[in-house]
């Protein structure tokens, strides 16, 4: 028997580590297509941005003070995806990866981060509300906290296979970044466009 | 075509999470363990299905009279409690849908004059049909010691110990 801090941080990790939740994954994936191993900080602060917006809505959602249908939200995820890989496609996308952690087009990147990290937060929400007791009102709060702690720790670690990943084929093969994002980011539309498809709300 | 139907089937299990919550709260007044299980009645539906028990149509007005029988012998065998070691048999008082018709609300007690040391919980609903099936179970037992257990594919069966 655990407490609400080890049961909701355990919780938020594995939805994130077990993929079920492999859409948010995948926006985080097309977010860092464009940066090396040595820009790790950027991407930290990217995933933190990221984590903020989707706190944000997802404690709004659960307490019941923002309601959009599900249907809505589950098609926008992949919209957000979707616009977030085409972007990095843009000869600046690969500029901003060269410039400083607080420089006007890193900022204009954690704004994005957040921004859409608000939609993603009413789809994790549809996910948290099955995970609440009636009889524990009051810990909403606790829960919430402890959820995205968990689901922050669980991307960060998801975030930092993937640079390594790259890395490793920059060792090995000498793939260069500008291959890797558009790979990367090819392969994230792909499927944001074919859960778009899917999730088309009727 | 085998691989369009792979990727939908992959692309469909994105967002349907199986998730079961159950309350376990010890009643010091009345001596007894009061049980609420929350289920989604669509994968309730489905793991009865595999038994060949269909169109039950749980928690609507063309309810099977056969339903709430079936739900029962599905929880008796997936959800049991052993206090102090023994296996205790739970009163079956009832069951209603949640607000929004996704899930059916059954309501379980377990009257126990004794004084409780261990109470052991085995939960495997819905894991058989779910790999991804979470059952949370949330329990406040004796002297209000409380706290969560996680039960899924890799754990069926947990140990509580409250000390007097």
């Amino acid at each position: 028997m655990n407490g609400i801090f080890y049961t909701y941080l355990t919780l938020g990790f594995e939805h994130i580590a077990d993929l079920a939740g492999y859409d948010h994954i995948l926006f985080l994936v097309a977010l860092c297509a464009v940066y090396p191993w040595s820009s790790w900080k950027k991407v930290a602060i990217l995933v933190t941005a990221f984590t903020l917006g989707h706190s944000l809505t997802l404690a709004l959602a659960a307490l019941n003070i923002l309601n959009i249908p599900a249907n809505i939200i589950e098609f926008l995820i992949p919209v957000t995806i979707f616009i977030t890989a085409i972007s990095n496609t843009h000869p600046s996308a690969m500029a901003s990866s060269e410039k400083a952690g607080f420089s006007r087009p890193m900022i204009l990147k954690y704004v994005i981060a957040l921004f859409f990290g608000l939609i993603h937060g009413l789809g994790f929400s549809n996910f948290f509300r099955q995970l609440t007791m009636p009889s524990q009102e009051n810990d909403l709060i606790p829960q919430l906290f402890s959820f995205n702690v968990g689901v922050e720790l669980g991307q960060l670690i998801i975030v930092a296979f993937i640079l390594s990943f790259s890395f490793l084929l920059h060792i090995l093969f000498k793939m260069n970044i500008r291959s890797w994002n558009i790979f990367i980011s090819g392969a994230a539309a792909g499927i944001a466009l074919m859960l778009m498809l899917e999730r088309i709300p009727n | 075509m085998p691989i369009l139907l792979f990727l939908s089937s992959f692309f469909y299990l994105a967002h349907t999470f199986h998730v079961s919550k159950t309350m376990v709260e010890y009643n010091e007044k009345e001596k007894s363990l009061q049980i609420s299980v929350h289920l989604f009645i669509d994968d309730l539906e489905e793991s009865l299905k595999n038994q060949g028990y269909t169109s039950l149509f749980i928690c609507t007005e063309r309810e099977s009279g056969q339903a709430e029988k079936h739900i029962e012998s599905y929880l008796r065998k997936n959800l049991t409690f052993s206090i102090n070691g023994k296996l205790t048999n739970y009163t079956f008082i009832g069951k209603e849908g949640s607000s929004d018709m996704s899930a059916v609300w059954i309501y379980l007690e377990i009257p126990f004059s004794g004084k409780i040391k261990t109470i052991n919980i085995k939960n495997s609903l819905l894991i058989r049909e779910f790999d991804d099936q979470k059952n949370l179970v949330h329990v406040i037992g004796p002297n209000k010691k409380e706290g969560t257990i996680i039960f899924a594919n890799a754990k069926i069966e947990d140990l509580l110990t409250f000390n007097p």
